[in-house]
């Protein structure tokens, strides 16, 4: 992500992001109830979070493929930061309180291991 | 109710908010430093784009080297929600002429959302609604963009040793954890056979395995609540 054509580049994605993110927000504000959202979308919408989140997450703490030895060494700790964001997520509801602990416990343990 | 009072109204709504929104505007700014963007654009993604989550998950991909459409579709599913909130505000906000509510539109959060349709449906004889929609709306925009911005500087004077970049899927983890809590079977499916599907398929080139485990869910929660719904009402009527 150097260079002036990467930054041109990514001045491109954001712009295409915001244009995007308002034509999605602006849609019904602009143009009334000319818009019609189908059924099955409308129904679908409910699950983005929880499938779109844990797209998102799930391979970002467990990192296992077939056929591939599992470094338990080097995912151990992000391991542990997942499984303490867990407990704390659902014991505080906390942003903060997860992230102070998650990381704390990455840290931890990488200098455990380390 | 007059405009400034309306306005008042939902500034004193917001001000819980306004403490929320803190933390995760500095996560948002400090993450874009982490994954390495150049300063002018980490703190102009917050402006341009508005849109929290959707810009960390573009960091995230950004960070493991996806391809700008998968970016920018990760960014469509996540950001859909706000057509449906644009449905649901939309009668209420007809007033003003079209750039106007265009500007309103770009305001528009989950938190806005929230607020503005509970005042809507428990306070409709108040009126002032778009005075109320801006009066939450504007300084959440004002707080959450700014702590973007000092989150860009704190993030970028930060040694690459902390490992910061990991606060990113800490985020997620909590948002997507507080989601499953908040829902019943159907959304568990949903969520529970999309991190089955993205761990099985991180291998797949492109981040492709991202978007394949997103669809996957959405038919697993869509399928849920069909069975459901039929399970609960059995041969309802002939039809």
């Amino acid at each position: 992500m150097s260079g002036a054509s990467g930054a041109a580049a990514l001045w491109a994605l954001l712009l295409a992001m915001a244009a995007l993110t308002l034509t999605l927000r602006g849609s019904f504000f602009v143009f009334g109830d000319r818009i019609r959202i189908p059924p099955l979308v409308r129904r679908a919408l409910d699950y983005v979070p929880a499938a779109v989140l844990a797209a998102i997450v799930a391979p970002a703490f467990v990192q296992v493929a077939p056929g591939e030895a599992v470094d338990v060494l080097e995912q151990a700790p992000r391991w542990a930061a997942g499984l303490v964001g867990v407990a704390a997520a659902l014991l505080t509801r906390n942003m903060l309180v997860v992230l102070a602990l998650g990381m704390a416990t990455l840290w931890g343990v990488q200098a455990l291991l380390g | 109710m007059t405009f400034r009072d309306g306005a008042l109204e939902g500034f004193r709504d917001a001000i819980p908010i306004l403490l929320a929104v803190t933390p995760f505007g500095l996560v948002a700014g400090v993450s874009a430093a982490e994954v390495g963007l150049p300063v002018a654009h980490a703190v102009g993604m917050s402006y341009v784009v508005y849109a929290g989550t959707s810009q960390l998950a573009a960091l995230q991909l950004l960070a493991v080297g996806s391809p700008f459409a998968v970016i920018l579709l990760t960014t469509l599913l996540l950001n859909l929600r706000f057509a449906l909130y644009s449905a649901t505000l939309a009668p209420h906000v007809r007033g003003p002429a079209w750039p106007v509510r265009l500007w309103m539109a770009a305001l528009m959060t989950d938190q806005s959302m929230a607020l503005s349709t509970h005042r809507y449906a428990t306070k409709p004889e108040r009126g002032a609604k778009v005075a109320y929609y801006l009066g939450v709306s504007v300084p959440v925009w004002i707080v959450w963009t700014t702590a973007a911005t000092v989150g860009v500087f704190v993030g970028a004077a930060v040694p690459d040793a902390w490992s910061l970049e990991f606060a990113v899927p800490l985020v997620f983890l909590t948002l997507w954890v507080l989601v499953l809590a908040r829902g019943r079977g159907p959304v568990w499916w949903a969520g529970g056979v999309s991190a089955v599907v993205a761990i099985a398929a991180r291998p797949l080139p492109f981040n492709l395995g991202l978007l394949l485990a997103a669809f996957a869910g959405l038919a697993a929660g869509v399928t849920a609540e069909a069975l459901r719904d039929r399970r609960r009402e059995p041969r309802a009527g002939s039809r």
